[in-house]
């Protein structure tokens, strides 16, 4: 069994869980056992799997691990048919769309919030005392169960979380008190797990455990995505191997001496200082070379991050619609793109960018509004909500545009190529050479600023040959990083 | 069915436990079938009540009830039986403490258990998390599970109480929060009944009658709720949501002066029962001339039963009755808690007159001393002791559960109280033909007490005359043996099948009354 662990699957997520996916999948259609684990709490988990095309046997999270709610149907749980309120005793007002209140004598004693996205289903209810504090909150998972409750310190903060198998039955408990000062989760407690009760000390500690018992039932190949999840990957007894995978650059740039330094998320990977990993690997054998060199690891391989199907029904040439798909977050230095974006629109007014994703935060999203405003390109420049299905904004796409400043390897350019739609980006780590070739497949710079790569795209599009080229290369490119090719990497890398 | 509500059953009873449980020995002879309905929680609730004769059969307590524990089987509990959840542990007996300190290998606390001396029973486990914060204390029932987690807040305090079912699920809690001016109180009660409901309550009292409720619905019956404890269920039974036969029963003066009970200020514990007496099914009344003062007072009660609250058993009446000459000559005892109300400082100074003619007499004072403001009356009483020199003469006995042996060599029985509503010692001394003297006061000693009969009635507040009165008797001996037998043979007033008949007429009246006429 191949397992790829993260934090949690999300309703927006990023490349990282986008991997794991496109990984499990292909691993699953050709034959190899593989599921995807996730160490958060999550009660709309299995809303935002299904959204993502996946099935309950293809992942599994620890909290409904231990709630024995792996696989559980949906039922829909309308709040007006709760049995926990009793009709007899309470009225039931219906507020709004979005929450009830229960009432007694005029005084309301819970709220109870809709489900988002719902009409009329349990959410979540809120218990009130007589002056108005919270006294205790009951969550409802997605699929229609009590799944966890809480109650609170005096200050409001939570005091303890017990979360509950399907039938009822507390099986998790998190007491929440000081670490330093500050009221945290200093105790998580496994109840009566076969007969037994387990303490730990963090939520990582209870996570090793789990991935044990994940071990012990069907022995495992464990592929850590994110370095929150290392501790508990390198604490599995007797896996197949383990097995890290850096989805982006090891490296940053110290801001004060400019000086490039191990991220300090990856030193626990790159320069470990306890147990080593099996295996290091990267979205490109560049890096795993270069890791390689640099660091006293067990050993280290390139592997393919993701595939996408490819769809060559794109016969855009013209330079007319610009797109970036991904997240709109600083380290993908958004602002640059719309720099490169202005030149191109100062030169050719018949072209629009479209971003398509969810901002890093609303802060962020603020400062991109400025900018386009300032840039006076609001007409021009349009965001689209982030959504699973790429497949609307790559039909007339012209090209693709990123100004990242590294790159794993880049799974979004690899969906556009894939499309059949070009990819220009800044001739940076790990994308450039690797997925992105200038002239081959897509247009790179190496001296980066957005003028100069504004001003290199509309020289390739002035020659239609030379897009046509580069049409047909990245679907040669996208072939090369089909699925078969990348679970035979994988096969080969858990073999050696 | 028939139910007596009480907070509980514990090892100190005063009066109204004791009348309780004669009562249901009363109801077990004539095959009656009953329930204590107890609504406090104590870990060790069933262990004191079947020392009281009390069995799990028999009673239904509140918290009981919805932790799903009325009846369990009752199992020792160690403290190799408590699952810490870690490995590796060591455990310090602190024997000093009665205490068990448990650690992880690198020293970090994870639980100080808490044991009963001796027998090393678990009763409390205070809990440490990994980063030494105390975060909650279990307290285990004496039957062998954890009933009441208290979850403490980061500052040390109590912050929520929660009671479990014995495998583990919480079926109540309540919480504690500051309130307007910043004081920390009970701010709810939140009740999840197994799969149902969930309840919320702003105090124990609106739990207390929602179980009520609950349990009057549990059968189609008119049942009989028989209120002895008074402020429990006050308020709940005027307002029983399915109709029920409900009985407020009195255990003391109804008035604050008893002596007053046309115009004195109520007895706090009946004012609003008795306000609202109109919204009852009967009144019971321990002594006849207590019922003929209620019902002046309060004339809206719907059903008046006189039923002694004192029971002499048959086996008691047909006892070999011990001469007054085969008793310790000059022996006074009285039979009461250390308490304001039974002005017990009077009975010394009666016993000082008495003592300075007849130098034999001593005095026994057989009951735990009253905590008010900090044992003030046991203070009082010691002082007055030490102002008359009867250091030698007057002896503080302590709660005595055998009083039997004390009544059967005492000659003379002293009460002065304040008020009274039945007053069993009396009744108990009069079983065992102790001759009392007594002051004139309402209710109970003046009735069981019959003057010249079985026994002296001074004068209330009389000291002196019962000083005399005590000199009289002593120095009388034939006067001192024909009260004695006068007092044996009164006792049958209060036969089983004398109290039994009243109570039958109570029962028999609920059960022929349409439920729709109960009120």
């Amino acid at each position: 069994m191949i397992y790829s662990v993260g934090e949690n699957i999300y309703a927006f997520n990023s490349g990282i869980e986008f991997a794991q996916i496109s990984r499990t999948k292909d691993l699953l259609a050709n034959g190899e056992a593989a599921k995807i684990v996730t160490k958060e709490y999550n009660r709309f988990l299995s809303r935002d799997t299904a959204t993502l095309g996946l099935t309950s046997d293809q992942y599994v999270n620890m909290y409904d691990y231990f709630q024995k709610a792996t696989n559980v149907e949906r039922k829909e749980l309308s709040v007006r048919f709760l049995e926990t309120v009793p009709l007899r005793d309470y009225h039931v007002t219906g507020v709004d769309a979005n929450y009830s209140t229960i009432d007694y004598m005029g005084r309301t004693l819970a709220k109870m919030n809709i489900m988002p996205g719902t009409v009329g289903l349990a959410g979540d209810i809120d218990y009130f005392d007589r002056v108005g504090n919270k006294e205790l909150t009951q969550f409802y998972d997605w699929r229609g169960f009590l799944s966890m409750e809480q109650t609170y310190h005096p200050d409001g903060s939570v005091a303890l979380q017990t979360f509950f198998d399907i039938d009822g039955k507390p099986v998790i408990e998190i007491v929440h008190m000081f670490i330093n000062g500050v009221v945290s989760p200093s105790m998580y407690k496994l109840l009566d797990f076969y007969g037994q009760d387990y303490v730990f000390d963090t939520q990582n500690q209870l996570f090793t455990f789990f991935l044990n018992e994940l071990n012990s039932a069907s022995q495992g190949v464990f592929v850590a995505d994110r370095p929150s999840v290392v501790e508990s990957v390198l604490g599995v007894v007797n896996p197949i191997k383990t097995i890290a995978y850096l989805h982006e650059s090891h490296l940053e740039k110290n801001s004060i001496t400019g000086e490039k330094g191990i991220k300090l998320a990856y030193e626990g990977i790159v320069a470990p200082k306890g147990k080593r990993f099996d295996l290091i690997a990267t979205g490109t054998a560049t890096q795993a070379a270069e890791i390689k060199q640099g660091y006293a690891v067990n050993a280290t391989t390139g592997l393919q991050t993701a595939s996408y199907p490819i769809d060559d029904t794109n016969k855009q040439t013209a330079l007319t619609k610009l797109v970036y798909v991904g997240r709109l977050a600083p380290d993908k230095n958004v602002t640059a793109l719309i720099e490169v974006f202005q030149n191109i629109h100062e030169r050719k007014a018949d072209t629009e960018l479209y971003l398509k994703g969810y901002y890093a935060s609303p802060e962020y999203r603020e400062q991109i509004e400025q900018q386009i405003k300032q840039a006076n390109l609001a007409e021009v420049v349009h965001v689209l909500d982030y959504s699973i299905d790429n497949s609307e904004i790559y039909q007339d796409a012209s090209l693709f545009i990123t100004t990242s400043e590294n790159e794993g390897f880049g799974i979004n350019a690899l969906e556009s190529m894939s499309h059949g739609v070009p990819v220009a980006c800044y001739a940076v780590d790990y994308i450039n050479e690797n997925l992105v070739t200038n002239g081959k497949n897509g247009i790179t710079i190496t001296n980066r600023t957005p003028h100069n790569l504004a001003k290199l795209i509309i020289e390739t599009f002035g020659d239609v040959k030379q897009v046509q080229a580069l049409k047909a290369n990245t679907l040669k490119t996208s072939q090369a990083f089909d699925d078969k090719h990348l679970v035979s990497q994988w096969q080969a890398a858990i073999k050696a | 069915m028939i139910y007596f509500i009480n907070f509980g059953m514990p090892d100190n009873k005063s009066g109204i436990e004791h009348a309780q449980l004669k009562r249901a020995r009363l109801f077990d002879k004539n095959d009656t079938s009953y329930y204590f309905l107890t609504r406090d929680w104590f870990r060790d609730l069933h262990v004191t009540a079947r020392t009281a004769g009390v069995d799990d059969a028999h009673m239904i307590n509140m918290f009981d009830f919805y932790q799903h524990a009325l009846i369990v089987e009752p199992k020792e509990l160690h403290v190799n039986d408590i699952d810490f959840g870690l490995k590796n542990l060591s455990f310090t007996d602190e024997t000093d403490n009665n205490r068990f300190i448990v650690k992880r290998e690198d020293n970090r606390m994870v639980a100080r258990v808490n044991y009963v001396h001796g027998i090393k029973e678990v009763f409390s486990v205070e809990m440490f998390d990994g980063f030494g914060n105390l975060y909650r204390v279990d307290f285990y029932d004496q039957r062998g599970f954890r009933s009441l987690s208290q979850w403490y807040t980061p500052d040390n305090k109590i912050g929520t109480e929660a009671w479990y079912t014995p495998s583990g699920e919480v079926v109540l809690r309540n919480f504690h929060r500051t309130n307007a001016v910043n004081e920390v109180e009970k701010t709810g009660w939140l009740l999840s009944e197994q799969g149902g409901h969930v309840h919320q309550f702003d105090t124990i009292d609106e739990l207390f009658e929602f179980f009520l409720n609950q349990i009057n619905e549990q059968n189609d019956e008119t049942n009989i709720f028989v209120l002895d404890r008074s402020l429990l269920a006050d308020q709940a039974l005027t307002r029983m949501r399915k109709q029920a036969f409900t009985v407020m029963h009195l255990h003391n003066s109804q008035a604050g002066d008893a002596q007053d009970p046309m115009n004195s200020v109520m007895n706090n514990n009946y004012e609003y029962a008795l306000t609202n007496i109109d919204q009852y099914s009967a009144v019971v009344s321990a002594t006849q001339k207590q019922a003929k003062d209620v019902i002046a007072r309060f004339p809206g009660i719907r059903r008046n039963y006189t039923i002694p609250v004192g029971i002499v058993p048959d086996e008691m009446l047909n006892q070999k009755r011990i001469k007054t000459n085969e008793r310790t000559f000059g022996k006074i005892v009285a039979v009461a808690r250390i308490a304001y109300e039974k002005h017990l400082d009077d009975l010394v100074r009666a016993v000082a007159i008495a003592h300075a003619k007849v130098p034999e007499v001593t005095l026994d004072l057989y009951g735990y001393a009253d905590s008010t403001n900090n044992y003030s009356e046991k203070k009082k009483v010691e002082a007055t002791i030490k102002e008359l020199g009867l250091e030698d003469v007057v002896t503080l006995k302590g709660y005595n559960s055998d009083v039997q042996s004390v009544l059967n060599d005492a000659q003379i029985f002293g009460l002065t109280s304040r008020m009274e509503g039945f007053n069993l010692a009396v009744m108990e001394a009069t079983s065992h033909g102790v001759v009392g003297i007594t002051y004139d006061v309402n209710y109970g000693p003046n009735e069981i007490v019959q003057d010249d009969i079985n026994r002296y009635v001074v004068p209330f507040d009389d000291y002196k005359a019962m000083g005399e009165k005590m000199i009289n008797v002593l120095t009388h001996k034939r006067t001192l043996q024909r009260l004695s037998t006068g007092a044996y043979d009164s006792a049958k007033r209060y036969s089983e099948e004398n109290v039994w008949h009243a109570w039958k007429a109570l029962l028999d009246d609920a059960k022929q009354l349409d439920a729709k006429l109960v009120r």
